[in-house]
């Protein structure tokens, strides 16, 4: 939700709590309401001017229902334009098809721009945004077919930049993903340098995943932009940091440290409990819903896991199916009676 | 606009970077090899949502160990010690599987009915392996594994399909060095290439029909299909 969605909600939600207490015979004098009411009226007209903001429910189930319209119509148009490349491709000379490839990422650019300053809501701009990265890493990967060249992870940086750059100067998610996913797996990769692999091997190698999540949930706090972006920075940060925690402690051979494969993954199991209530606690204190709930689906998966080390060999399927419905169980009362202390402070 | 330029600039710079060092490879000399193609080699092209290339095909186990994968060769490749020392016996139970090191392999191809490709030497680095024009220098990717089946005891290049080696199965595993991934894999085709190429009649039983190809080598590594031609 962005900022100005934020603040036209709650003066919705104010307006509404309002004329549930006068309904109650609680009511404020005229003068003080008609001057909130003029400046709220005020403050909406310049919010819905700003861009696109709900201020009535059935215009956010149209913005849900355009947001998922984006997503598709991204999908379908860059599956259109790979599918005419590897269609018309054998049939093109060397420099057509050099056109066929780096045209297109240039011109989705263009429009782009010219999106952006004539639909302020962003939805056009941003399904732009997603198919010029997208088409710029059908590029890249096609030039290095055509030319023979190795697979280079320097694209992944090239393709992520793009994603950024269109993300944080017009203020669009939808390109924001593959940006984070580019750079953080260009950054993930250079951890095949100091052991001397060949760069996709490097993906192979998890300490480094971990970094990168780190370093992405931090990300909000060092780099001003769009209010919106911290939500996903901090949620693909979580996430690629937990599952590279679930992954070492499951399989230490992924892991760069030399030693007993078990002991690593012993290690791990207890770096996991430790990070991931840390992750939990972090998103409780600091109110960041995103790092909580990722926090405790990694919580749920580690269990479970530990559950599938601890009893699948030695217990009727029943059983064990039994003992993880307990597990859910007494997860379900933690988390209550943390609520309930929450509620009372 | 100024962003929506820099956007732009970083596509051209890309491109640009990729275009400029394939030019200047292919303006230098290069090393010409001349290799058998059939019409299996092709994959891609036509209805294929893949660019038509030429599958550089290797044979498994060509000759017992590729020169370049002895101990010295394993250490310059970055393999450590315990797993160098572990080479030609079965692993023990702390054994843990090295991750594969980047090289370069020298591919020579075979004069059997398959006509695929055997590793025949590999190094660190390309300058070790000098371009010749009866083999094919490329990257690969190079790991260490138990294997069960042995290779042969020596060079096999008679035979097409070596039945005997299903047959060996020692009760343990042996650990051996061996080329995994050779890098490009498939080789782009042009229209005209691909074109002669699929114009050769197919084969199923090997590649017996077959047209020639002459593969270029820049002096930076660069490989590529300069010509194909049907007999």
């Amino acid at each position: 939700m962005t900022p100005d969605q934020r603040r036209a909600s709650a003066i919705l939600a104010f307006r509404e709590e309002l004329a549930r207490l006068e309904a109650e015979g609680v009511v404020l004098d005229a003068a003080t309401k008609s001057r909130i009411q003029a400046h709220h009226d005020a403050l909406l007209e310049t919010l819905a001017s700003r861009g696109d903001v709900d201020l009535v429910p059935g215009a956010a189930r149209l913005s849900m229902g355009m947001r998922i319209a984006t997503l598709l119509g991204t999908i379908a148009l860059s599956a259109a334009y790979a599918l005419f490349v590897s269609s018309h491709w054998g049939r093109l000379g060397l420099g057509l098809q050099l056109a066929l490839v780096i045209a297109p990422p240039l011109l989705l650019i263009a429009l782009t721009h010219v999106a952006a300053q004539h639909e302020t809501s962003g939805y056009v701009a941003s399904l732009l945004a997603t198919v010029a990265v997208i088409a710029f890493a059908v590029n890249l990967g096609t030039l290095g077919a055509l030319f023979n060249l190795p697979d280079s992870r320097n694209a992944l940086l090239a393709v992520g930049l793009l994603g950024l750059l269109l993300a944080y100067r017009y203020g669009l998610t939808l390109p924001l993903l593959p940006g984070i996913g580019g750079v953080g797996g260009w950054l993930w990769s250079l951890g095949a340098i100091p052991l001397g692999l060949w760069w996709r091997d490097g993906l192979l190698v998890i300490e480094p995943l971990l970094g990168v999540g780190i370093v992405a949930m931090t990300v909000p706090a060092w780099v001003r932009g769009t209010a919106g972006f911290a939500p996903w920075w901090r949620g693909t940060g979580g996430a690629a940091l937990i599952l590279g925690l679930l992954i070492l402690g499951s399989n230490g051979q992924l892991s760069m440290f030399a030693g007993g494969v078990h002991t690593i993954e012993i290690v791990y199991k207890i770096v996991g409990a430790v990070a991931l209530s840390a992750l939990i606690a972090w998103g409780i204190r600091r109110d960041q819903r995103i790092v909580m709930q990722i926090g405790t689906a990694g919580a749920v998966l580690y269990l479970f896991l530990r559950l599938v080390d601890w009893f699948w060999d030695w217990v009727p399927q029943w059983l064990f199916f039994l003992i993880v419905g307990a597990f859910a169980l007494a997860v379900l009362f933690v988390l209550r009676r943390l609520h309930r202390r929450m509620a009372a402070r | 606009m100024k962003w929506a330029l820099i956007a732009g600039a970083l596509v051209v710079t890309a491109n640009a970077i990729a275009l400029v060092s394939v030019a200047r490879e292919r303006a230098a000399p290069a090393t010409l090899s001349s290799i058998d193609v059939c019409s299996g080699n092709l994959v891609g092209g036509g209805r294929s949502e893949e660019p038509p290339a030429l599958l550089l095909r290797i044979a498994p186990d060509s000759v017992p160990v590729p020169t370049g994968l002895d101990a010295a060769g394993l250490r310059a490749l970055g393999f450590p010690e315990v797993v160098i020392a572990g080479v030609g016996r079965p692993p023990d139970s702390t054994f843990r599987r090295p991750r594969e090191r980047p090289g370069w392999v020298r591919l020579r191809q075979r004069s059997d009915s398959l006509g695929r490709f055997e590793v025949v030497a590999v190094a660190a680095r390309r300058e070790l392996l000098p371009a010749d024009s009866t083999s094919l220098v490329v990257r690969g990717r190079i790991g260490v594994f138990a294997r069960y089946s042995p290779p042969p005891a020596g060079p096999t290049a008679a035979e097409g399909h070596d039945h005997a080696a299903m047959g060996r199965r020692p009760s343990k595993g042996l650990l051996y060095p061996a080329v995994v991934e050779v890098i490009p894999a498939a080789l782009y085709l042009d229209r005209g290439q691909s074109s002669a190429l699929r114009s050769l009649p197919s084969d199923s039983a090997g590649c017996r029909s077959r047209g020639r190809a002459v593969i270029a080598s820049g002096a930076i590594g660069g490989i590529w299909v300069e010509a194909v031609k049907a007999p």
